[in-house]
């Protein structure tokens, strides 16, 4: 009888021991209701885990048994239960924030290990608490320069928040925010993005190894993630700054609070002063009118949950930026902007299935006019996108997570509509073009640990494009991780993408005038196909995190412009593209301190970019603009004190490459026109700027008032008012006589030191 | 419209004074022949003969001597010689003329030919033709309350092929003043019917008024010519190369057909 009774209880703990069950647990902020991303989740005992994802969620599949569930992150206080598991679970946790953890500055989520633990490599991620923390051109906060500073992210130049990563232009980025892409992220030429740092939770920036889901950039994933309300009570926080405020209002929806609202807007004011100067010199014939500007945002998310296994959120944008000039008689106004709506319903069927539905519909559009001397023009650009897309996880088993889904889009493309004529109606001209495409993809990719030190993601995106002809490609993707030891590993990836819609631009920055247009019967997709090697290790225990990448990226079917292309107006704006190839490549060095009272990282690229185009430079291989050969950059941030916070960055990079001509010619004209110097460019881009240097701090200061939180945050940028370059151009320099008696060339910068100070609160 | 965004962008980026001299080596440069030649019924061959320099070189105008200059119509070639003193008419300047007693024909839509050969060997050639010169219907002007006035020609366009236009305003065709020049095609015409308005003003008194029918070699060559001048000094531009019909060099060897008005603003 022993025997058998012994017998039956080994048999009994045996299948105990072989059952699995799948715990999954959604965390969120407890004050605020916000999904925590990152979280590390783990099963001491069984020791197996992970992080929660972007919706907060995280599923782990473990034995039958009792186990503690311990869960972490930065600033808030661990959460840490005996758990019996013996079926599957749906868990909600809300972790309280830990104000005696404020002691250190916290400033990325994943903790080092975790980010060893992934395949996912060449990502960055920023919160907007980070970006809060640094100084800001005008005291702006500006998520996208915040990028700039990382490694392998470049700007277009001074003051431009476009992003050129890897060697790509500012087209071949994806914008998305929550999901819904965004045409045109920047305000003001690009001086300043469209994404308010109080309506921000996070960007996730992948310059490589994309995963499945993405699709249609060549160069870059921008995923920014909006706020979610806070579900306790309404709370208002804005800041009013030297050029714009910002006014932010949040709450809880229904009496049972399953729902919550955050509204956020903000505006410049400068125009508010120049029309009133305007205003006051009306009659002073001698006086020139102040061109007057501004731009405006508005963010708003509504989330619902309806109950554990449904919830609905609905994530609104419009901005508009407004340039008008008036000197009578000529009246000049362009406007442009985003509008980008996305509703999003989650589902989960079980606990090893969740489903993510979104209804997107986002347009971008400029309208240009000028009326002067009794003629009349206008320009306007547009598109409008209508998307469908679902995405689904299914955990098949502690080894496999797979993902799956499709999207397809609507675009709707209004090219350079031009209409022109006399106001009394006798000259009239006009012209533009209106195009159509359906852009659509399936995926699926399976993440598969093979073995605790290796771990593959596999995926394979299914793309195509129809506008007249239909255009398709398979995308494979794919990233290894192999783990050396608990403190390094090793990562390389290969990711294949199309981009069937390309940015006609003429210029060398982002201009709101820019022309998105689709790909036709002549206009071939753009190709990337990218490998990346990188090595990770944890210093000094987990203090410093050391990430050397390296990568290789070759593009086809490029579009540049003939010379002389006429982009502005016209009726087949195809015929004044050519088309080529190109080839970057380079090294990225990433030394970060993420804990402790002085936290910062240290940035270094060293990277190549290449163009080949038959109808330019003679065909023969040519610098992009944008080649840069090295970048350095350090931030450093310091918590003084319990209010008094310092922060510094300092930039270095080796000149861009610009085109110079190199010899002139003296034009007279024939009758009746005026003489002119012309000059001659030969090589396209052989000659570099000088070296960009620039060194900002910021300072905050929090104030103790009795209705709520506050505090004085100083930027000063450009701290030594250094004279960066921002373009070379060549001047005939004339003596008294008003005679040519030389040439000159002239190098002019931007921006000299600019002091800026914004009053934050909180209630 | 382009020019005028950029024109106000880049004010506004010089307004903020932060400009300075700076050192820019240039490469070795080659010079090339360069070539300025209007073929003009009425007026007899006449040729502007010069080499490119590098930028930084001295603001003189190189001029090229002594070259071989033939000019060839329907079998007739006529050698232009050079002037040490340039030829000036109207405040141009030609170092090659034709024999000034033979004038160029009226001859529409035939080829006339040039070849030049300097003194170092270098060989140029080009052929264009004349053609007939689109004539303004009306000329009508349209005042500002500051009693200045745009000026609005009307003229017959040809829809069925492509056409190149420059259209001119001028109060004194020798001064250096800014002048009306306008230079487009008929590619967004809606009508065979045109009008065209200058995009400068000009007071009450006498002004010359010219719409001048380009061929294609000569509107290419002055928007090159016009985006290469845009191209220096604006951040936002890629740089032009300037697109010449000068075999063996640089320039524009072009027919001139034009209707210029002397006329009354009122």
């Amino acid at each position: 009888m022993k025997w058998t009774t012994f017998l039956l209880f080994l048999l009994t703990g045996l299948f105990a021991k072989a059952q699995t069950f799948t715990i999954q647990i959604s965390i969120k902020d407890s004050k605020t209701g916000d999904p925590i991303i990152g979280a590390i989740t783990n099963l001491i005992q069984q020791q197996t885990g992970d992080a929660s994802d972007a919706n907060g969620n995280v599923k782990i599949v473990a034995h039958a048994g009792n186990d503690t569930l311990q869960v972490r992150y930065f600033g808030y206080k661990t959460y840490k239960k005996p758990i019996h598991i013996h079926k599957n679970t749906l868990l909600h946790i809300t972790l309280e924030e830990d104000t005696t953890e404020m002691q250190e500055v916290v400033i990325q989520a994943n903790p080092n290990s975790d980010v060893l633990n992934q395949t996912q490599m060449s990502k960055i991620e920023l919160s907007s608490e980070e970006a809060r923390l640094l100084p800001a051109l005008g005291g702006e906060t500006d998520m996208l320069k915040v990028l700039q500073l990382k490694p392998g992210v470049k700007n277009g130049g001074e003051g431009s928040s476009g992003l050129y990563v890897r060697g790509g232009g500012p087209d071949q980025n994806l914008f998305l925010m929550d999901g819904a892409q965004v045409y045109n992220p920047s305000h003001l030429f690009g001086f300043f993005s469209i994404f308010n740092s109080d309506a921000v939770k996070n960007i996730e920036l992948y310059k490589g190894d994309f995963p499945s889901r993405f699709g249609g950039r060549l160069s870059s994933v921008v995923d920014v993630h909006m706020r979610t309300g806070d579900t306790s009570k309404i709370k208002v926080r804005g800041g009013l700054g030297l050029i714009a405020s910002r006014l932010t209002v949040e709450g809880p929806i229904g009496k049972k609070k399953k729902g919550s609202f955050i509204i956020s807007g903000r505006r410049t004011y400068v125009d508010i002063f120049t029309n009133a100067i305007n205003k006051a010199e009306v009659n002073n014939t001698k006086f020139s009118p102040i061109p007057g500007y501004y731009f405006g945002d508005l963010n708003g998310t509504f989330e619902y949950r309806f109950n554990k296994n449904n919830s609905i959120r609905f994530t609104s944008y419009f901005g508009r930026d407004n340039f008008t000039y008036n000197d009578n008689p000529f009246q000049f106004k362009f406007i442009w902007g985003n509008f980008v709506n996305s509703f999003n319903w989650k589902h989960s069927y079980s606990s090893r299935l969740s489903s993510n539905v979104s209804l997107i519909y986002s347009s971008y559009q400029y309208a240009l006019s000028d009326v002067s001397n009794g003629f009349s023009l206008t320009l306007e650009s547009s598109v409008q996108d209508w998307t469908a897309k679902v995405d689904y996880t299914y955990k098949l088993n502690d080894k496999h997570l797979i993902e799956f889904g499709g999207s397809a889009t609507s675009h709707n493309f209004l090219v350079s509509r031009l209409n022109a004529g006399s106001s009394d109606g006798k000259i009239k001209f006009g012209a533009g073009q209106r195009l159509y495409g359906q852009e659509y993809g399936v995926y699926v990719s399976d993440q598969y640990t093979i073995s605790p030190r290796l771990k593959i993601q596999a995926g394979l995106r299914f793309s195509g494009f129809n506008n007249h002809k239909v255009y398709t490609g398979l995308e494979p993707r794919f990233a290894v991780r192999y783990k050396i030891n608990e403190r390094q590993s090793l990562k390389a990836s290969y990711s294949r993408m199309y981009q069937y819609v390309q940015l006609a631009s003429n210029s060398g920055a982002t201009l709101p005038t820019d022309i998105w247009y689709p790909a036709t019967n002549n206009v071939r997709p753009e190709i990337s196909d990218q490998v990346a090697l990188g090595h990770q290790i944890m210093l000094f225990g987990e203090k410093l995190f050391l990430t050397n990448e390296v990568y290789y990226k070759p593009m086809q079917h490029l579009i540049d412009y003939k010379d002389g292309a006429q982009l502005f107006v016209s009726n087949n704006l195809e015929s004044q593209f050519v088309y080529g190839k190109g080839w970057s490549y380079g090294w990225e060095f990433y030394l970060e301190k993420k804990t402790g009272r002085t936290t910062g990282w240290i940035g270094y690229t060293l990277s190549w970019t290449w163009r080949k185009f038959d109808s330019i430079n003679n065909g023969n291989l040519f610098p992009a603009r944008y080649d840069r050969r090295n970048d350095i950059s350090i931030v450093i941030m310091h918590k003084l004190s319990e209010r008094l916070f310092i922060s510094g960055t300092w930039v270095y990079g080796t000149g861009n490459a610009i085109s110079l001509p190199v010899g002139r010619i003296l034009v007279q004209g024939p009758i009746d026109s005026n003489p002119v110097v012309v000059p001659i460019y030969t090589e396209r881009n052989a000659f570099r700027m000088p070296a960009y240097d620039r060194m900002d701090l910021g300072l905050i200061y929090k104030l103790r008032p009795k209705w709520g939180e506050a505090d004085l945050t100083l930027s000063i940028y450009n701290v030594y008012n250094r004279k960066n370059p921002y373009f070379i151009y060549f001047q005939e320099v004339k003596n008294s006589a008003g005679i040519v008696t030389n040439y000159q060339a002239k190098l002019v910068s931007l921006f000299p030191i600019i002091p800026s100070i914004t009053f934050n609160f909180k209630f | 419209m382009k020019q005028l965004i950029y024109l106000i962008l880049v004010v506004c980026i010089v307004s903020c004074n932060r400009t300075r001299d700076i050192n820019i080596p240039l490469p070795a440069f080659n010079s090339q022949p360069v070539v300025e030649c209007y073929i003009e019924p009425g007026q007899p061959y006449r040729l502007a003969l010069t080499e490119s320099v590098s930028y930084f070189a001295e603001p003189t105008l190189p001029i090229i001597p002594h070259a071989l200059v033939l000019i060839t119509h329907r079998g007739v070639t006529d050698t232009l010689f050079y002037q040490a003193v340039p030829d000036s008419i109207d405040g141009k300047a030609y170092n090659y003329v034709g024999d000034t007693s033979n004038k160029v024909a009226v001859d529409y839509n035939s080829e006339f030919t040039l070849y030049i050969k300097d003194s170092l060997g270098r060989v140029l050639t080009a052929t264009t033709t004349i053609l007939p010169p689109v004539m303004m219907d009306t000329i009508r002007f349209q005042f500002n309350p500051a009693g200045r006035a745009i000026t609005i020609i009307q003229f017959t366009d040809n829809l069925s092929t492509p056409n190149y236009y420059r259209y001119l305003v001028v109060v004194d065709p020798k001064s250096f003043l800014e002048k009306g020049d306008i230079v487009f095609s008929n590619e967004y015409f809606q009508t065979s019917e045109e009008e065209i308005a200058s995009q400068v003003t000009v007071e009450r008194g006498m002004i010359y008024v010219t719409l001048m029918h380009l061929t294609p070699e000569y509107y290419n060559y002055l928007t090159s010519i016009n985006n290469a001048i845009s191209a220096n000094g604006n951040p936002f531009a890629q740089p032009a190369s300037i697109q010449s019909n000068i075999h063996g060099g640089i320039g524009i060897f072009t027919g001139l057909s034009y209707d210029r008005r002397y006329v009354l603003v009122q």
